[in-house]
């Protein structure tokens, strides 16, 4: 166990750069944004009240947010990207680094599954965090948005609400744990899924290539499938309601990640070759 | 001992390893020799389990430790890791480390095998400063350097690939004495390397690999002394095209 | 001897290392390098000065103690030899092999012995006055 904490450390310091450099990104922009749209409503109100025109009505941060979904969401579209080669990437750079650092972590004297789990849980902590950051950030946004704007024109803006604004907000931190866990479950069994075809793909040439390719196709169509019976109407035929069909299908993504991990770890220990 | 027996391997539809047989014996010097692409890498790399066969025997001190046979249960990964020490052709470290950090590492990562005394001797010996970075050594020094990352392990086999391989003469010079001094101490070392005369007088035993299987194997010193030839006199009449 | 006076720096790599080492021996004692009861550096030791595979050290020694060369006493260092016969007859033998190889050198060349007697006299005269001349 404390090798696998040593080796997750190392994972995670690896990748500490980038990761701060996402999160800087993504609090620079969001923040960024926010000021110069709250200064815009506060120069709006403040000067329209010396005109005596059109009296401005009140506002709270969930107006900007609303309006600049693209501008708001685009640190986190970057995250996402990132973290999307990151589940690549970890895993080939080890072979075609100028260190190829397979060997090293081949040769560790640990099972070998634990390199899988490192990779997987630094992953995740990235998620976790960026996640974190983002609640965090949602909350300083409102802060800075009060700050700026003069107390009678504001009005108050809930978290959900803020969250609600937009799809990607609603996707990223899902207000009901159903879907939280549905969405995450499923993002996790891709990610498994992934890994797991990359480590078959790294066993010897040409057989890894062939399996990785059919592996990928394979659960491709298990779980698109599942997706497009759950879009049809297929519940009603088989007399279930909706919600205890969405339970079924989700049971086999779980049993889909399982199988990725076994398939995974058998690759690392048996075909995984340099 | 290692004992080598029947190693087969097929690249694509061609076969590398035809049956590759030998022995590694603990306080000898054992050279696997073959020229260019004969599969002596890939025997290494397979002793140490980051290669898997498509069939054959690698038993290290009595135990199977063939990745294609056992299937590398936790406590054989142990095994082979406390047992042998790989030193590849290249300084598998991120190169972004500093070599005081890589040297953590290892103390971090093997405990109970790093000597981590040993490998500041060794440092010592080699003249490397530890707050350098691993991008920034010269050829000769990453050289030194992975040397040192492999023998501080304390393990009874050593397998070196191509430690002589695009470095200068002098590092090479310094790299020879680790063949004289205590470092390899009762333990058994097969290495692979192009450069034979740097080693000829060093070596107990070569292994010759031809045409995916071992065409000779012999003593050194009782090839000198029954027939007057040196490991390069066997091996022009073995490679002769 | 100095620690740099072990090291061997070439080794004809069509003879066994082990008996070079013996030859090195035979020489140093010959020429008063080493003399009657010098200690000599272990095995492990003399592999590294003399940068060789302590296995051919190991049996460069078992040869020497055999030709009675050397002795080791217990778990005492080795030595050189105190026999006066061993030590005069390892300088027979080195220049007994010097001959043999000029001989073998100048085999095909036709010259009689009293030439040949006449050119070592001189020369040895020239070496031994400890002056270097080139060819009067």
């Amino acid at each position: 166990m404390k090798a696998l904490l040593k080796l997750i450390h190392f994972e995670i310091h690896r990748f500490r750069h980038i990761l701060f450099g996402l999160m800087g990104l993504t609090a620079l922009v969001q923040i960024g944004a926010t000021v110069l749209f709250a200064i815009g409503e506060r120069v709006e109100r403040l000067s329209e009240y010396e005109n005596q025109a059109i009296v401005p009505g009140p506002v709270s941060v969930l107006e900007p947010l609303a309006n600049n979904r693209g501008l708001y969401g685009f640190p986190v579209l970057i995250c996402i990207v990132t973290l999307l080669l990151y589940v690549f990437l970890s895993w080939y750079r080890e072979w075609f680094g100028k260190s190829t650092l397979i060997y090293r972590l081949l040769m560790l004297p640990m099972p070998r599954r634990n390199i899988y789990l490192a990779k997987l849980a630094a992953l995740l902590v990235f998620i976790g965090s960026l996640l974190a950051l983002q609640l965090v950030l949602l909350l300083a946004i409102r802060a800075v948005f009060n700050a700026i704007v003069p107390d009678e024109y504001l009005v108050f803006a809930g978290l959900a609400d803020m969250i609600n604004t937009s799809a990607v907000f609603q996707i990223l931190l899902p207000l009901s744990l159903e879907f939280f866990v549905l969405f995450y479950g499923m993002g996790i069994t891709c990610v498994l899924v992934l890994f797991t075809a990359v480590l078959l793909e790294r066993g010897r040439r040409p057989r890894g290539t062939f399996l990785a390719a059919a592996y990928v196709a394979g659960m491709a169509v298990l779980l698109l499938g599942t997706i497009v019976a759950r879009a049809s109407s297929l519940h009603e035929w088989l007399n279930l309601y909706a919600y205890e069909f969405t339970w079924i299908l989700a049971g086999i993504w779980m049993v889909a990640a399982a199988f990725a991990v076994w398939l995974g770890f058998r690759a690392l220990n048996r075909t995984v070759s340099v | 001992m290692i004992e080598i027996r029947d190693l087969r391997l097929r690249y694509f539809r061609k076969p590398v390893l035809k049956g590759v047989s030998f022995t590694v014996e603990k306080g000898q010097i054992t050279c696997l020799a073959g020229l260019n692409g004969a599969g002596k890498s890939t025997v290494l790399k397979a002793i140490t389990g980051l290669v898997p066969l498509d069939g054959g025997s690698i038993r290290i001190d009595g135990t199977e430790t063939a990745l294609h046979l056992t299937g590398n249960r936790h406590d054989l990964n142990r095994f082979r890791v406390h047992h042998v020490s790989y030193i590849p052709d290249r300084l598998p470290m991120p190169p972004s480390m500093k070599l005081w950090e890589a040297l953590r590492f290892m103390d971090d990562f093997y405990p109970g095998i790093w000597n981590g005394g040993k490998a500041k001797e060794m440092m010592a010996f080699f003249g490397l400063g530890e707050r350098e970075r691993i991008a920034n050594l010269s050829k000769g020094n990453a050289a030194k350097f992975n040397l040192v990352l492999g023998l501080a392990l304390e393990t009874p086999y050593v397998l070196m690939d191509e430690p002589f391989s695009g470095i200068d003469l002098f590092s090479r010079e310094a790299i020879a004495e680790v063949f004289s001094n205590s470092w390899l101490e009762d333990r058994g070392v097969l290495i692979t390397t192009h450069e034979i005369q740097e080693v000829e007088h060093l070596i107990d035993k070569v292994v010759m690999l031809k045409d995916g299987v071992v065409a000779m194997s012999f003593d050194s010193e009782e090839m000198r002394l029954a027939e007057n030839k040196s490991i390069i006199d066997v091996m022009r009449e073995v490679y002769r095209p | 001897m100095a620690p740099e006076d072990w090291l061997v720096f070439e080794f004809n790599t069509r003879e066994p290392v082990y008996l070079q080492v013996v030859r090195h021996f035979k020489q140093w004692i010959a020429t008063g390098r080493l003399k009657a009861g010098d200690t000599i550096p272990s095995r492990r030791e003399l592999a590294v000065l003399a940068k060789i595979n302590p296995n051919t050290a190991q049996r460069a020694y078992r040869e020497m103690e055999e030709q009675r060369l050397i002795v080791t006493e217990g778990n005492s260092p080795s030595r050189i030899t105190g026999d006066e016969r061993i030590l005069r007859s390892i300088r027979t033998e080195l220049i007994e092999d010097a001959v043999d190889q000029f001989l073998m050198l100048i085999k095909h060349i036709d010259v009689g012995t009293e030439e040949l007697l006449e050119l070592i006299r001189q020369k040895h005269a020239v070496i031994r006055s400890g002056g270097r001349r080139s060819n009067d």
